[in-house]
């Protein structure tokens, strides 16, 4: 039954060890991936970001913030002048969180009436705003215990869920889910396409073609731009019709902003191509980009819980910015200004990536 | 784009190489090759597996830049201009490199589409060149369905959509049948006579024997050139004072190991029922009983044997 089997095992560990560049990606790959997401991932959510607007800027009020910030569950990060500037944060996705100390703060209590705190909070994450909400409601009793057991409470927290006022964990997951399948749609099937014709010897009967570089990569791209864009609309309808999330930003500004997505996501396919000598290179490549988009790209875990230097290395994961961009225009209807700063990045790496590829891949065929 | 080719200059020939050299990492793959190729005739590139055959070819057709020396495609510098060269010349790598998913015809659609032909004149192409390798009726199966053979004819005439000027062939005869074999190189007789260069690489004998010019490649060098003819009537090949000889007998192998002990012979080896040696004259031969010798010109496998053993010192 086990005839010829332990020839097979020796034959398979040779081929393996002649591959180097194959087993070291299969070797390197768990341990580092789980080094990082080991470290990086925390579902216990701290540090929400949060602007306050604070115009009564009395003692009391800034005891109450401080109280806010010890809970670990909130950090503030600026002083907005009013609930236009307060709104526009929010809608930019700069903070998941909006706290407004009532202007005559110090009056009501001096009167022994019931201050309310008012909290706008993001609702996007369904999960992370349920944790704000508790957070806030329990500081205001806590500091409210301050005073000695009267009644009314002074202080009383009255937080808002704002763009998912149900709490529906889909709002959260689908658009960014979007983007995730987006990007290992065209990721691999860019990849695929050229590295293919490399371990099968046609790209070299091509390149003897007077067909031009530029045509042969375009001409690569464009069909998985196709595929890449019916695979969205699909997706879009059954994010609007079987989830039920509704998008509240302008299509045309979703379209061409998926568009610069899928460039990306192309252009790092044609990277892979350019690097990988073999599809199973390629297919472990594209894993490997694969992890952290799904684990660091905010879609799954809070950035905000990530320690500092892995926080900053998530800016380099072009799911990052369109997972903001898709949460931004889907549910916060954000203008295109104001998601710029998540918009410019991702269109520097998709620039980069692709010229990175096209150097490469010149130099592979001369 | 334009496919007619533009006006042969007699003056160039279809290419001249000088100097080529290749490296990889350590490995010098082409150490300072140099050999011309007049047009039409039928160049033939010999030489063992591994000794630069494949890296000269792809250097020519400009998929590899040299590492120094220089290349000349009907006059252009490859290095410098490879997609005028590309324009101008057909080529068939070494492993078959089509669509083995797409049919013979879809095949042919692709390649003549890379090549700028559209509409009528592309349909009209495509016909001519399943007629000249002569592969209709198997046009509509899967590439990847076809016998070696028909794979060779099928990748020929991709390689010749664009009626290129030049052909380089990499070993277009390796893995397929006697038959087959054969009536590939009819083809390419035919293509030579109707004013195509070709260049092709081999290491069987007898298809060096058809080539109007050779040149033999060992560990990356080149140790000859020249017409069947010359290359036979070299002098380090039949140096003076000596002469070749056939010698027939039932016991071959007995034969030469009688051979490679006698005095005053150089070289000894088995061809067939035969034994050629290059014997010293004036030697008389100590032969066994019923053995006949005679005095003949070197075949061209005498030619590379002698040439490879004194390139290697043995
Ligand atoms: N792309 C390459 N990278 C590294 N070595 C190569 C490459 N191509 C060929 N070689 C090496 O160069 C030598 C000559 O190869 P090749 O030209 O294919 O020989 P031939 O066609 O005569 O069999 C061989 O030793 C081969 O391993
Ligand atoms: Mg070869």
């Amino acid at each position: 039954m086990f005839r010829g089997l332990s020839g097979i095992v020796y034959k398979e560990l040779l081929q393996a060890r002649r591959d180097p560049a194959t087993l070291v990606l299969a070797l390197a790959i768990p341990v580092i991936q789980l080094t990082i997401f080991g470290f990086a991932i925390h579902t216990e959510i701290r540090d929400i970001q949060a602007v306050v607007v604070d115009r009564a800027n009395v003692r009391v009020g800034r005891e109450f913030l401080q109280a806010l910030e010890a809970t670990d569950t909130f950090r503030i990060v600026g002083h907005a002048a009013d609930r236009e500037e307060a709104m526009a944060l929010l809608r930019e996705g700069r903070v998941q969180v909006a706290v407004f100390l009532p202007d005559d703060l110090a009056e009501r209590l001096l009167a022994r009436e019931t201050a309310a705190v008012q909290f706008l909070i993001d609702g996007s994450d369904s999960n992370m705003a349920m944790q704000a909400q508790a957070a806030a409601m329990g500081t205001a009793v806590s500091f409210s215990a301050r005073f000695g057991s009267v009644a009314p409470p002074p202080i009383e927290a009255r937080p808002r869920l704002l763009y998912n006022p149900d709490g529906r964990s889909e709002a959260f997951f689908v658009p960014g889910l979007l983007g995730i399948i987006l990007q290992l749609v065209t990721t691999t099937l860019t990849a695929f396409a050229i590295v293919r014709e490399r371990e099968r010897g046609t790209l070299e009967q091509l390149m003897v073609t007077p067909v031009s570089r530029l045509a042969l990569t375009l001409g690569k791209i464009l069909p998985s731009i196709l595929v890449g864009a019916a695979a969205t609309v699909l997706a879009l309808l059954a994010m609007v019709h079987v989830f039920e999330v509704g998008i509240r930003g302008g299509l045309g500004l979703l379209a061409a902003l998926t568009g610069l997505f899928l460039f990306t996501s192309l252009a790092i396919g044609l990277l892979i191509s350019a690097i990988a000598r073999s599809q199973l290179q390629a297919l472990m490549m594209t894993l490997l980009l694969m992890l952290p988009s799904v684990l660091l790209s905010g879609f799954m875990f809070p950035r905000d819980a990530m320690p500092t230097p892995i926080r900053e290395l998530t800016w380099l994961i072009p799911a990052t910015y369109f997972i903001e961009i898709m949460r931004g225009v889907v549910l916060r209807a954000a203008s295109a200004r104001e998601l710029l700063r998540f918009i410019a990045p991702l269109f520097a790496l998709g620039v980069a990536f692709y010229a990175v590829a096209a150097l490469r891949f010149r130099k592979y065929v001369a | 784009m334009t496919l007619s080719p533009a006006p042969p200059h007699p003056k160039d020939e279809a290419v001249r190489v000088s100097g080529l050299s290749r490296r990889f990492g350590h490995l010098l793959a082409v150490d300072s090759v140099d050999f011309e190729i007049g047009r039409t005739s039928i160049f033939g590139l010999l030489g063992p597996n591994g000794s630069g055959k494949s890296t000269i070819i792809r250097m020519l057709c400009g998929l590899l830049r040299p590492t120094s020396g220089e290349a000349r495609v009907l006059g252009i510098d490859v290095a410098r201009d490879p997609e005028s060269v590309r324009r101008r010349i057909g080529y068939m790598s070494q492993r078959f490199s089509l669509y083995d998913e797409l049919t013979g015809l879809e095949n042919l659609t692709f390649f003549g589409m890379a090549y700028g032909l559209k509409g009528g004149a592309l349909a009209r192409r495509r016909g001519e060149v399943i007629e000249i390798v002569g592969m209709k009726g198997y046009e509509t199966r899967r590439a990847g369905a076809l016998s070696g053979g028909w794979k060779q004819r099928l990748a020929l005439a991709c390689a010749i959509l664009h009626e290129p000027e030049i052909l380089f062939l990499d070993e277009p005869t390796a893995g397929i049948d006697p038959v087959a074999r054969r009536s590939l190189w009819n083809l390419l007789f035919e293509m030579a006579a109707k004013g195509t260069t070709l260049l092709v690489t081999t290491h069987y004998m007898d298809e060096a024997e058809r080539c109007d010019h050779l040149a033999y490649l060992y560990l990356s060098k080149l140790l000859a050139w020249g017409s069947p003819t010359e290359l036979k009537a070299r002098e380090d090949v039949t140096p003076k004072g000596m002469k070749r000889v056939e010698i027939r007998h039932k016991d071959v192998v007995g034969l030469l190991r009688l051979l490679q002990g006698s005095e005053g012979v150089r070289e000894a080896t088995i061809f067939g029922e035969n034994v050629h040696a290059l014997v010293d004259d004036g030697v008389d031969l100590a032969l066994p009983e019923g053995a006949e010798a005679r005095t003949v010109t070197p075949s061209l496998e005498d030619v590379f044997v002698t040439l490879t053993r004194r390139a290697s010192g043995v």
